[in-house]
């Protein structure tokens, strides 16, 4: 591979498979992401959307094949998976903010002890995202105290303050009310315009329909189909991504 | 024989003697609660770990210590270990025992505290890049704590009682000064009166500490009221 | 506290006089001089041989159990000899759950101000060191300054503890003391090491110097007699007499003597000694 193809993926899979024990979870998985690009990962549940996302930055560690992100190969040598965890950002489905610090803490934890950043200038970071997710006046509440759509809102701003390459979005909308679901949505829409690399599993066809650059389809751990979203909206390929298609647009 | 009376209880109260046998009791408990969470931590982090040797050892440290009374272990660590030519003084052997006994209570407690915490606290910790090291000080052990407490309370309590088997090997705490003071003069509801006083002191005293303990790790958890509730009386005179 | 006592309460049936409950005697006490009616419950510590003890089969042994049986007989009452440590029996006594207290206790004026005390048999103190140690003492001015193991609120414990305030009053040391709930702890602790010496009733220090197991360093310590001890004057009344009587038959002395004891001298006579409780 050359310097220059590096350059322009962000993230590279080729053949990677991933075992819960026998079950096959991933299975032949070869996926590029180009930087600027935003990818919405969709299937039916347990297709393997979340492993693939999860072994991305190396929560979840592939059984075989290969995987770099940002040019850097995902081994098991904590330096290469810490310089991928540093450059890419996640975001969950329970939103996984620490409920014993404050949401400005949630914010300045991980840029003052890995990016060893002063307090007041993690602090100015924090304020600065905590403000573009448009909660600046929350930051002193715990997010015990936060809704649900707000919470989700800090954990973006909480994984933009590591300034990361790429963010990872796994189900980001699922476990939100449905009226909270749109300052979410509408909150990772401005994040594309920007140009950041994101790679979403989410069920939300409107928002992959209207963002999206490519739609990967997957079923059964492997990816069945890509494509952009006209085209896989309106002619996919795949005899499952019809059906499927047919049960979540109704 | 003669009835209650009130000012010879009142004198054991404050006893010297006595006194100072509940600052050994206090010392026991608190030395106890400190090597056992040390040590209770130490031995849970091996039970968690994927180290078979490791995780075996734990099992097998908790199945002994959990499995034996205390007395048994304080009188082997007193009079048996010698004969092995392993011999402590008595403060010392009161101490291994009380705290090698209060690690197994404390180590089951420590690892169903981790076990409570989400596994998605880690998770996001990692995504942000932070060691494991910073991920068990900052994210991991102070929610376990907190969700420790309770049981923790529990045990201390458990443990200040428990002090009282050290008698059984000559550490004079408050039972075995009351035994003392009681054979003098045979006052013996008046001297044991004054022991319960201290022992219902001191475990009223840890209740309440625990309830700080609580409050002050169960802050952010709490509902929030009192913020909206402190602007509510300006929006009021502003009305009025 | 009293549960706890309570449970160290090993209660040990035996019915050390069948044979006497089963004669045709009227028995010298009524029932309503007893805690239980058509017994007479005595407490006992059997971990002071060869006062008192529990042989491999688990029956009371001793010159008190002997004894004890022996009075039975003659007072026509069943004798239940009950297991407890020493420091739980006076207040169990005084908890009205004791008829009497049976187990070599010194006789003190305190303790006889609580009690109807009966001496039966002269004690002293014995200091014990382990048989592989090369300790000597000249007299007991030389435990100051030392470790000693007692039995705790015994006669040893309150003599030990008058020496070392005494030594400490004239400016001198004073003597570590560790207090243990029985004998046998206190064999033990000297045993392991964990004390320089203990002090033992003299029976029960001859008793393990025979068995080679500890070596004598000084006897006869603070003499005193040893006395059964009752809750009620009757009882106690029975009992002189039941002692008088064994002493005219000489039954008394040959129990003293099976056991290598000492007799109350011939010259003084069986007696409550002390006011008992008002």
């Amino acid at each position: 591979m050359t310097a220059a193809a590096q350059d322009l993926e962000a993230v590279k899979m080729e053949a990677v498979y991933k075992y819960y024990g026998d079950f096959p979870a991933l299975t032949e998985i070869d996926l590029k992401v180009a930087k600027g690009e935003t990818v919405v990962i969709c299937g039916p549940s347990g297709s393997g959307k979340s492993t693939l996302i999860r072994c991305i930055n190396y929560i979840e560690k592939h059984d075989q094949g290969l995987i770099y992100v940002n040019g850097i190969q995902l081994d098991n040598q904590p330096k290469n998976f810490d310089a991928v965890r540093r450059a890419t950002g996640m975001v969950f489905q329970n939103f996984n903010l620490f409920p014993h610090m404050t949401i400005l803490d949630n914010c300045t934890l991980a840029p003052m002890t890995v990016n060893r950043l002063g307090k007041d200038a993690a602090k100015e970071l924090a304020m600065h995202f905590l403000t573009k997710v448009r909660i600046p006046d929350q930051a002193g509440k715990f997010p015990g105290q936060l809704s649900g759509g707000q919470q989700q809102r800090v954990a973006i701003a909480r994984a933009l303050c590591m300034q990361p390459k790429i963010m990872l979005f796994d189900e980001p909308t699922s476990s939100l009310d449905p009226e909270m679901v749109k300052e979410v949505l509408e909150t990772m829409k401005k994040l594309t315009e920007e140009g950041m690399t994101m790679i979403c599993v989410t069920h939300e066809m409107g928002f992959a329909r209207e963002v999206a650059d490519r739609i990967v389809f997957m079923n059964d751990g492997r990816i069945v189909e890509q494509a952009p979203p006209a085209d896989f909206f309106t002619q996919p390929k795949s005899e499952r991504a019809r059906t499927f298609l047919d049960q979540v647009i109704r | 024989m003669s009835h209650f009376s009130p000012s010879a209880c009142v004198d054991y109260f404050f006893n010297y003697f006595l006194m100072k046998g509940v600052l050994v009791t206090i010392g026991l408990t608190a030395a106890g609660v400190a090597g056992g969470l040390v040590l209770g931590m130490a031995i849970a982090l091996m039970r968690m770990s994927g180290n078979a040797v490791l995780h075996g050892f734990a099992r097998a440290y908790v199945w002994f210590f959990r499995g034996t009374p205390l007395l048994i272990q304080l009188v082997v660590i007193f009079t048996g270990l010698p004969q092995l030519g392993i011999k402590f003084d008595v403060i010392t052997c009161a101490l291994v025992g009380l705290i090698l006994n209060e690690a197994a209570y404390l180590a089951e407690i420590v690892r169903s505290g981790f076990m409570a915490v989400s596994p998605g606290q880690s998770e996001a910790a990692w995504a942000l890049g932070l060691p494991k090291s910073v991920t068990f000080r900052r994210v991991t052990l102070p929610q376990a704590f907190r969700l420790m407490i309770p049981p923790l309370g529990n045990s201390v309590n458990s443990l200040l009682k428990a002090t009282s088997l050290a008698s059984v090997i000559s550490v004079e705490e408050i039972m075995r000064r009351s035994d003392m003071l009681m054979q003098e003069h045979f006052q013996i509801l008046e001297v044991y009166a004054a022991a319960t006083a201290y022992y219902l002191i001191l475990t009223s005293l840890w209740d309440l500490a625990q309830r700080r303990l609580e409050k002050h790790f169960g802050r952010s958890t709490a509902a929030r009221a009192p913020r909206t509730l402190a602007r509510a009386p300006v929006i009021l005179e502003a009305r009025a | 506290m009293l549960s706890k006592v309570f449970k160290f309460v090993a209660i040990a049936t035996i019915a050390l006089a069948p044979m006497a409950a089963r004669a045709a005697c009227t028995p010298a006490i009524s029932d309503d001089n007893l805690i239980a009616p058509g017994k007479l419950q005595l407490s006992i510590n059997p971990t002071n041989p060869p006062q008192q003890f529990v042989d491999k089969d688990g029956q009371l042994q001793g010159l008190n159990v002997e004894l004890a049986a022996e009075i039975g007989k003659r007072i026509c009452l069943p004798v239940e000899l009950i297991r407890m440590d020493f420091p739980a029996m006076v207040p169990a006594m005084t908890a009205a759950r004791l008829d009497g207290i049976n187990t070599g206790m010194f006789w003190t004026e305190e303790r006889s101000k609580l009690m109807f005390m009966v001496p039966a048999g002269v004690q002293a103190i014995s200091v014990v060191v382990t048989a592989e140690s090369g300790t000597k003492l000249a007299n007991e001015q030389e435990l100051i300054g030392k470790t000693s193991a007692v039995e705790v609120s015994s006669y040893q414990m309150n003599w030990l503890k008058k020496l070392s305030d005494a030594s400490v009053a004239k400016g001198g040391g004073a003597v570590e003391m560790r207090t243990f709930p029985t004998a046998t702890n206190v064999v033990s602790a000297l045993l392991a090491g964990q004390v320089e010496n203990a002090l033992l009733v003299d029976s029960v220090a001859r008793d393990l110097v025979s068995r080679g197991r500890v070596k004598e360093v000084l006897s006869g310590l603070g003499r005193a007699n040893t006395a059964m001890a009752f809750r009620k004057k009757v009882v106690a009344e029975a009992v002189v007499a039941a002692l008088t009587a064994m002493r005219a038959d000489g039954t008394y002395q040959k129990l003293v003597d099976k056991f290598g004891l000492t007799a109350i001298p011939a010259g003084e006579p069986f007696a409550i000694a002390g006011p008992g409780p008002t």
